[in-house]
């Protein structure tokens, strides 16, 4: 499925139950008290599709990238957040308790408590669920702590607010909308239980173990898991999974590490991790022998199905993992297309695998570049970050334009460098980049 | 046109898809509150 049919699936799902409120015939009210009924059914209905966009669907995330699907989860909680804080002050009629004369509700808005505390929760978490989204790192929470709130809180505002529109809404009073509504709050919640029940149900089946925990560099670690039992992990080189070490699979305990190894290598996945966390800061810890669960994999920061003349992997720190894992496959492979690593790290130290490309320039023709900021006096290398000059001396001539880019690391370094790669004249669709944080 | 979109880094892009989704959902729900005018 293509990714424009996916968008305008999406808007149909947010706009369906707009459509049907306007199709029921009811005589319009006011513009401002449309307005705040319109706002309020098209807030809801984002917010119900905001559960599609989790970026754990493979047949979503394949299409459009997981990075971009979080991404518009995160800008369209946003808008539906305003819609539905604006939506109860737009109202300008009359507030008192409806009479029974009015059936449509022309003259009188729904002023019962009943109807109306749902809707109050509702207000009042979403707003509060988005803050604390948009400021979750400044705010300290444990990443796994903040995942079950949020989760948690999601479903508590789907749930309220489907309740406070059954009961409070003017156009959702019409038995065909009720079940409309009913019917994308079963969907989200369902969205919810596929990530939360169903898939850690799955993991149970498909257990691996921890093989070995070796350090490759300064903080850095390599996890390597076996399949526990007999089955296959299709991967391709360059995608990441939630991994989740030691804990329940039913639990927030997880997550997302790129792949570095090459699936052609065999059963036997790879991870390399820096100590940056919660999770990470112990990952040096893990004995050989626990059990791990997977889900994935995850991501289209692949090559192999790209036929560019050249392939570049240009990664800063840890986002040499993925890297690793192409560079392994194609070596794997037997894959003569020519390539080049342009891998930005602080100090020599923090250079994960460095015999490993060593060998990979040496038996494989790969162009390796170092870029340090603080180099030492014995080494050869470029010194400081990677910088357009950097990326013009090496990818500046015209045959280069075809080349597939491919770019992990730091969110900043990433926009520097797709933005000196287009000025080089590389078009956006040969740049691959996955980032999951915008803010 | 093509070309223009084709040179364009991905976080413009999807602030472009962002903004026209935003559009779609601003024109239904204006067009929806000024029906009574028609």
């Amino acid at each position: 499925m293509p990714a424009g049919l996916l968008i305008l699936l999406y808007l149909f799902a947010a706009l369906l139950p707009l459509g049907l409120a306007w199709a029921q015939g009811l005589e319009p009210r006011s513009i401002a008290d449309e307005l705040a009924s319109g706002a309020g059914i098209l807030a809801l209905a984002v917010i119900l599709a905001e559960f599609l966009l989790l970026g754990r669907y493979r047949f979503v995330a394949r299409r459009v990238g997981t990075d971009i699907v979080m991404r518009m989860h995160q800008l369209l909680a946003r808008g539906a957040a305003i819609l539905a804080v604006v939506h109860p002050f737009l109202y300008t009629t009359r507030r008192a308790p409806a009479p029974d004369w009015d059936v449509n509700r022309q003259f009188f808005v729904m002023q019962d408590f009943a109807a109306i505390w749902p809707g109050m929760i509702a207000w009042l978490l979403l707003p509060a669920l988005v803050l604390m989204a948009i400021g979750r790192n400044a705010l300290g929470y444990r990443y796994e702590t903040w995942r079950l709130m949020h989760g948690l809180g999601a479903a508590l505002i789907a749930g309220f607010g489907v309740l406070h529109t059954l009961r409070a809404g003017r156009y959702s009073a019409d038995p065909a909308m009720g079940y409309v509504w009913l019917a994308l709050l079963g969907i989200a919640l369902f969205a919810l239980a596929y990530v939360y029940v169903l898939t850690p149900l799955a993991q149970l089946r498909r257990p691996w173990t921890v093989s070995s925990v070796d350090p490759v560099a300064e903080r850095t670690w390599e996890v390597t898991l076996r399949p526990a039992r007999d089955f296959a992990f299709g991967y391709r080189a360059g995608q990441f999974a939630w991994l989740n070490i030691r804990n329940t699979p039913f639990g927030p305990h997880e997550n997302p590490f790129s792949i570095s190894s090459a699936p052609s290598t065999g059963p036997e996945v790879r991870f390399i991790i820096k100590e940056l966390g919660d999770f990470t800061r112990t990952v040096g810890q893990v004995k050989p022998g626990s059990r791990a669960y997977l889900d994935g994999p995850h991501g289209h920061l692949t090559v192999t199905d790209h036929d560019a003349p050249g392939i570049a992997l240009i990664a800063g720190g840890v986002g040499i993992a993925p890297m690793m894992g192409i560079l392994r496959e194609l070596r794997a492979r037997g894959d003569s297309r020519p390539t080049a690593l342009i891998y930005g790290n602080r100090s020599e130290d923090q250079i994960v695998h460095r015999d490993e490309l060593e060998a990979l320039a040496r038996d494989h023709g790969t162009r390796v570049t170092h870029v340090l900021c603080e180099p030492p006096a014995s080494m050869t290398c470029e010194i400081g970050l990677i910088t357009p000059e950097i990326l013009s001396a090496q990818f500046g001539d015209a045959g280069h334009k075809q080349w597939l880019y491919v770019l992990c690391g730091p969110p900043a370094m990433m926009e520097a460098v797709e933005n000196a790669l287009i000025a080089l004249g590389v078009p956006s669709g040969n740049i691959l980049s996955e980032r999951f944080s915008y803010d | 046109m093509t070309r223009w979109l084709s040179h364009l880094p991905l976080r413009r892009r999807i602030a472009l898809a962002y903004a026209g989704l935003n559009a779609v959902g601003l024109l239904a729900l204006i067009a929806f509150a000024l029906r009574g005018l028609v």
